[in-house]
């Protein structure tokens, strides 16, 4: 039986005689003509009930705030005898234990971030803002924007090998051709003798969570506020996507400069992605290795 | 291992616990106190509870005050609301139970209810909980339960153990399993780390055309104890989800590509190449810096033996290429290639150090030894 399970099972069989004993001792009581006694018992069995249940909490968990504390023991009081407290899951940039969760709206509820992840939240009345790694409380006008992993990243696009340009292979299918062909070639570029080179670009990144988030906010704010899809959470490849086009740039730039035989004697480049710095990204990107298209 | 209780006890909280101890037990009777109270004075429920004891004549005052108040401390009000409490109580720490298990899950041999009293009473734990196994360490770093304390955890040889401070953030416990690691109430056990993989040695290929010398060896090592306290908790951070294995991964390519962008940059200046100037000699052939040079990375001293040859020949400039070693016979050959490579590894050195504060704010790895590979 799964642990949670069984903590279930036990909860009710504790709940369920609690309850009964609880309205058979206060009927009894009011029977007799104690009605403030009775009243007294029940208020005064929740109260203990309330008070044990935060009490309990905080020593398992003191870094809980006493907000948060607040809120669950609100959910607690609120929703009777058995409070559900959705709580969020987040490790390494991604929800976990919860697959049906394609929507940002999932309001009033707790998240934990834990302490490679940083989260985006819209909330009605004050705008973005970014939850740090931590228990959270998700109020009813905030919603969940995007979750991105703070660790250090490691991507890499265009050609992995020269293999990756070849032809057609025997046994692969024409959409795996072009998947690979397509992604192979996304960094293609021309050099200044007019040949076609392929970089394979090497690129580590990560958020940086240490410095002001000013930078990493408004950077994410207009791309937020225009999301197309705007019922669902940004995808995690929103940066990948960002800073291959840096990247892309940035090559172009040389390639405008150097003949293909340049650019292939000069491998490894190492490419300066300053913008990614203003928006709260610390990244390094490598230009390891050239083809060109005939290989 | 000899592991004394004596050693593991907290005496400072011994009378706090003990106090606690006799205020909970006080209070409890207070309370019960007070349930037999209102039974004797209001009678809530009508019908006398302990019918047994009503039933006995009683023959004196004592006997009867006696009967009276267990009456009274044993009556159906007193002994149901009693009850009522403590399922209420029982409830709650099930909740709480629920909600901390659900944020972070409690390792299967630690019960929630030991770790309650022990966090309450600010108890001492004697039980040793074994990682010291393979299998077991995999399983707890795997499915991402913590170890709540207070705990005495064995841990393997030359692991080391990352531990949450709450609020406070994250602490590392240096003390690679020779004694068990002991965490206070307040802390979790995050994630056990078995540092086989705390050194690793890296080949990268020598711009030297002699097959004798055609590749340099690099030994690494992370340096998670070294680092100031300022650092240590982003440090910490990556760690949480990452291994040596995910680090070492992450790493590996970035010196390469460091190592290689050298090169090429080298190689692309042809003056460069040629003009990497030795360290100045004195007449005597006798060096400032004696026969052996050191060079220090983050506090590591690699000594680089000078040899006979190299400190005989008083040649102002060293080419990288390996054609002048050509004459020059193992060992001393490595030794003078080593020399002449010397200026290179520096910058290098210089290189690696700036690129991995860029990326990561702080130096995770430094060199323990290098030399040259065949």
């Amino acid at each position: 039986m799964r642990s949670s399970q069984k903590q279930r099972r036990d909860i009710h069989f504790v709940r369920f005689p609690f309850i009964i004993l609880l309205i058979t001792v206060s009927l009894l009581v009011f029977l007799n003509g104690r009605l403030v006694l009775a009243l007294i018992l029940i208020f005064s069995s929740l109260a203990i009930l309330i008070i044990s249940t935060g009490l309990f909490t905080h020593f398992f968990l003191p870094e809980i705030p006493p907000n948060i504390m607040r809120k669950i023991l609100g959910k607690a009081i609120t929703q009777g005898y058995t409070p559900r407290i959705t709580v969020i899951r987040i490790k390494d940039g991604k929800i976990i234990d919860d697959q049906t969760f394609p929507s940002k709206f999932k309001p009033n509820c707790l998240v934990h971030i834990d302490s490679n992840s940083v989260v985006i939240c819209f909330d009605q009345k004050t705008g973005y803002y970014i939850l740090h790694s931590g228990i959270h409380h998700l109020p009813r006008s905030s919603s969940l924007c995007a979750i991105f992993p703070t660790t250090i990243q490691r991507l890499i696009f265009g050609p992995e090998s020269e293999d990756s340009l070849s032809k057609s292979r025997s046994g692969e299918g024409l959409a795996d051709f072009h998947v690979r062909v397509n992604a192979a070639k996304r960094t293609a570029m021309n050099a200044s003798d007019g040949i076609v080179v392929y970089a394979k670009f090497e690129c580590f990144y990560k958020i940086d969570i240490g410095h002001p988030n000013e930078g990493f906010l408004t950077f994410f704010k207009d791309i937020l506020a225009n999301n197309k899809n705007a019922a669902s959470i940004l995808p995690a490849d929103y940066i990948q996507m960002y800073l291959l086009n840096l990247a892309i740039a940035q090559w172009r730039k040389i390639c405008t400069l150097k003949t293909s035989g340049q650019l292939i004697d000069e491998t490894p480049h190492k490419l300066d992605l300053d913008q990614a710095a203003k928006n709260g990204l610390k990244c390094l990107v490598y230009v390891s290795k050239v083809f060109l298209e005939e290989s | 291992m000899n592991l004394s209780k004596k050693s593991l006890l907290e005496p400072s909280y011994r009378f706090t616990a003990v106090l606690k101890a006799i205020l909970v037990l006080a209070s409890l009777f207070i309370l019960w106190s007070v349930l037999a109270l209102i039974s004797s004075i209001y009678q809530p429920l009508s019908f006398r509870g302990v019918a047994a004891l009503e039933s006995r004549a009683s023959t004196s005052l004592a006997d009867s005050l006696f009967l009276e108040i267990i009456q009274s401390y044993f009556s159906i009000f007193s002994v149901s609301v009693l009850v009522i409490i403590f399922l209420a109580v029982i409830l709650g720490f099930l909740w709480a139970r629920q909600f901390s298990n659900g944020i972070f899950p409690f390792y299967e041999n630690q019960r929630p209810f030991s770790v309650l009293i022990k966090r309450f009473f600010k108890f001492s734990s004697h039980k040793i909980i074994d990682l010291a196994n393979f299998e077991v360490l995999k399983k707890f770093n795997d499915l991402g339960k913590q170890i709540y304390g207070p705990a005495v955890i064995q841990i393997l040889n030359n692991a080391s153990a990352l531990i949450s401070k709450g609020n406070d953030g994250f602490r590392m416990d240096t003390s690679k399993g020779i004694t068990p690691v002991q965490i206070s109430s307040n802390e979790r056990l995050v994630k056990i780390l078995p540092q086989l993989l705390k050194d690793f040695t890296i080949n990268l290929l020598a711009p030297s055309s002699n097959d004798l010398f055609n590749s340099l060896q690099f030994q690494f090592t992370f340096q998670v104890d070294d680092l100031p306290e300022k650092l240590h908790h982003s440090e910490l951070q990556f760690l949480a989800s990452c291994g040596y294995d995910d680090w070492k991964e992450i790493l590996e390519p970035i010196i390469r590509l460091e190592f290689n962008y050298l090169l090429t940059k080298k190689k692309n200046s042809g003056l460069e190449i040629t003009s990497l100037k030795q360290p100045d000699l004195d007449a005597d052939g006798e060096n400032n810096q004696s026969g052996s040079q050191a060079h220090s990375f983050h506090g590591s001293t690699i000594p680089v033996v000078r040899s006979r040859i190299t400190r005989n020949r008083k040649r102002g400039q060293y080419p990288l290429v390996a054609s002048d070693l050509e004459f020059i016979s193992e060992p001393e050959s490595r030794l003078a290639a080593m020399e002449m490579l010397q200026p290179l590894i520096n910058e290098f050195i210089e290189n690696l150090e700036r690129t991995t504060i860029q990326l990561f704010g702080f130096i995770p790895i430094k060199i323990i030894h290098y030399e040259i590979g065949k």
